[in-house]
């Protein structure tokens, strides 16, 4: 047992020190990678959004045109107004969709229709995003399977519309959000006491007001984050409304996918900041509902 | 016309292991009665059947003349004080409180009066606007007595709802609940594993194991007069000495020990000869006072014991049984030494007779 026999004090202030440092080198990955993708990048906007274009041509001299630009011109107006009526639709949407399944999920007593469960709702994110998009660009044609079983079964003697507008983004976006609306859900359903639940109903509280005064408050954290994570996904999303949109669904991450491929750096920095912004300003207010659907 | 509380031959089984089996039992209406048991005895199973959590799988459950079972919680008349409190965490003393009244109805000034009225009973009045996480353990139990008193339930249920409380306050709390029972008048069924709390509040005990009903009683009977081998020995702390049965006469019997032969009150008859005598530590005098009782004889002191308010001694008699002895700590006297050689005895009714394991 020589281990036993070495002085502790002599060896104690060198493991102290590496105490103290492992937690730093530990994050010393996620440091470099914040720094090289997204504190570099960010200064590159910021200098490229304070050059002009024109005539097809990057002008390296310091103007605030640009920011001008997406202050006063309407049409930048409205792309931002879309962007974010797009995103607070998605939200909702998938809210209304993942809350019942996350409840679903929690109250399933059978392990094997809970798997099933795990599945479909696991499903969105093993597909990629041209692959669904397209996908869903058949499935929601005018001849597609969707309006041809809705015509099928005498709901509706036209084809709806639901691609290549705000309807089929809408629709693509909520399955993929699916697992990402689920589980903050179903997180915060399963940290509620199982005894809250069986309180309500000793106290005379029926399946509505128990879910009403009881669950829905205690699993409001769940819904806030779900809506952060589905409101800022949904701001920056290109692939689905570039599909599905078919040209119509004009929202600024495609505005800023087409100014890169025309070169037009100012304005595809200054799109890029107003995202940021919008998903910073989303993340604060979804904290402070959080402080206060936790208080 | 039924009354109180009734279980006829209820049952329950969870995937192949019978929790509740077969149990029958009556509380009278307004009094205070114990589960208690054992963890797993089925105590706390035969409560969440009582309050509408689970469903007997066979037999009957009665609340006044009304049956019981089958019938969801939400629609019975029995309220529960739970193990860990589950007040609401986001609604304050007050609302937690006017959960119940306001679900059945009731609204503004008078629904107010009643929340005041049962805080006040519980002596929270000024602790209305308060959060439950700003309660201490104490408080919040009271919050949850209040939440169920305030409907005015024909039973209130209560599982283990002192065992998350310190020794003093849990006392206090006792004698508390007891008080309050009598004030509202209320049939109490308490559920714990803490045969003091059971023994201090009850007007009845029903002692539970695997399942079964061992006996039922008042504390005095359950524990003076214990039926079974488990009731004597979980009750209180009691030797179990293996012993020859020579005769059983009515409720005496004689048996025999190592050579000491003595008489013995019979819990239960053995047939087969061989049985176990349970003997309370505290009936066992040592000393002078030994001189007084009917079976006596000589013991060395092996160990002593002081915990406080009791000296437990360690004996070994002449004829080498081995027993633990309890005498009440009095600060005057000295206590008997260990190694010493002492006069010790027990009445022989205190020794009780059952069959062997």
């Amino acid at each position: 047992m020589s281990v036993q026999t070495l002085p502790t004090d002599v060896i104690a202030p060198r493991s102290r020190f590496w105490q103290k440092l492992r937690p730093w080198l530990l994050l010393l990955p996620a440091f470099a990678l914040m720094t090289f993708l997204f504190v570099l990048p960010i200064g590159a906007f910021l200098e490229y959004s304070v050059y002009s274009y024109e005539r097809g041509r990057l002008v390296e001299d310091f103007t605030f045109k640009t920011y001008l630009l997406f202050l006063t011109d309407p049409y930048y107006h409205a792309i931002i107004f879309d962007t974010l009526k797009m995103a607070a639709i998605t939200s909702f949407v998938s809210l209304i969709i993942g809350y019942p399944l996350a409840y679903g999920l929690w109250r399933c007593r059978w392990p094997a229709l809970q798997r099933w469960y795990g599945l479909i709702i696991f499903s969105p994110i093993l597909v990629s995003v041209v692959v669904r998009s397209y996908g869903w660009s058949v499935l929601l044609s005018d001849q597609g399977a969707v309006n041809w079983t809705l015509m099928k079964l005498g709901a509706i003697r036209e084809p709806l519309e639901l691609v290549y507008n705000l309807t089929g983004v809408v629709i693509s976006l909520c399955h993929v959000f699916l697992p990402l609306v689920v589980f903050p859900i179903f997180s915060s359903l399963v940290r509620i006491d199982p005894a809250l639940r069986e309180a309500a109903m000793d106290l005379g509280a029926g399946w509505w007001t128990t879910f009403r005064r009881v669950i829905f408050p205690q699993s409001l954290p769940g819904v806030v984050s779900a809506l952060q994570i589905s409101f800022t996904l949904a701001l920056g999303a290109l692939v689905t409304p570039a599909v599905l949109g078919g040209g119509r669904v004009l929202v600024l991450p495609l505005q800023v996918y087409r100014a890169t491929s025309d070169i037009n750096w100012p304005v595809a920095s200054v799109g890029g900041l107003v995202l940021l912004v919008m998903a910073l300003i989303t993340v604060a207010l979804c904290n402070r509902l959080l402080a206060y659907s936790e208080s | 016309m039924r009354q109180g509380v009734e279980f006829v031959s209820v049952s329950k089984v969870f995937g192949g292991h019978v929790a509740v089996n077969g149990i029958n039992f009556h509380i009278p209406e307004g009094s205070f009665f114990s589960l208690l048991g054992p963890s797993g005895c089925g105590k706390s199973t035969t409560l969440r059947m009582l309050a509408g959590f689970e469903d007997p799988d066979q037999g009957e459950i009665w609340i006044g003349d009304q049956r019981a079972d089958g019938v969801p919680a939400y629609r019975r008349p029995t309220n529960m004080v739970f193990q860990r409190w589950a007040l609401f965490p986001h609604m304050t003393v007050h609302e937690n409180v006017a959960f119940g009244p306001s679900v059945r109805g009731a609204r503004g000034g008078e629904l107010n009066r009643q929340v005041a009225e049962a805080l006040e009973l519980v002596g929270l009045g000024a602790y209305g606007a308060r959060k439950p996480r700003q309660l201490s353990g104490g408080q919040m139990q009271r919050v949850a007595l209040a939440r169920a008193l305030v409907n005015k339930p024909k039973v209130l249920l209560l599982d283990e709802p002192l065992g998350a409380l310190d020794l003093k306050l849990r006392m206090q709390m006792q004698i508390e609940l007891k008080r309050l029972q009598e004030s509202v008048g209320a049939t109490f069924v308490y559920v714990t594993h803490d045969q003091s709390e059971a023994l201090t509040m009850s007007d009845n005990i029903a002692i539970m194991s695997e399942g079964s009903i061992h006996q039922i009683g008042s504390p005095h009977e359950v524990y003076d007069a214990p039926k079974t081998r488990f009731v004597a020995t979980f009750l209180g702390n009691a030797n179990a000495l293996p012993v020859d049965v020579e005769s059983v006469a009515g409720d005496t019997a004689a048996v025999s020990l190592k050579g000491l032969r003595f008489a013995a009150s019979v819990g239960a008859a053995p047939t087969n000869g061989k049985g176990d005598i349970v003997l309370r530590y505290e009936a066992i005098r040592i000393g002078a006072a030994a001189a007084a009782m009917d079976v006596r004889t000589k013991a060395r002191i092996r160990e002593v014991v002081f915990s406080g308010s009791a000296i437990d001694y360690v004996l070994e008699t002449e004829q080498g049984i081995e027993l633990t002895a309890q005498q009440p700590h009095i600060a005057d006297e000295k206590p008997h030494e260990r190694g010493a050689l002492v006069d010790i005895g027990w009445q022989a009714r205190a020794a009780r007779l059952f069959p062997q394991k």
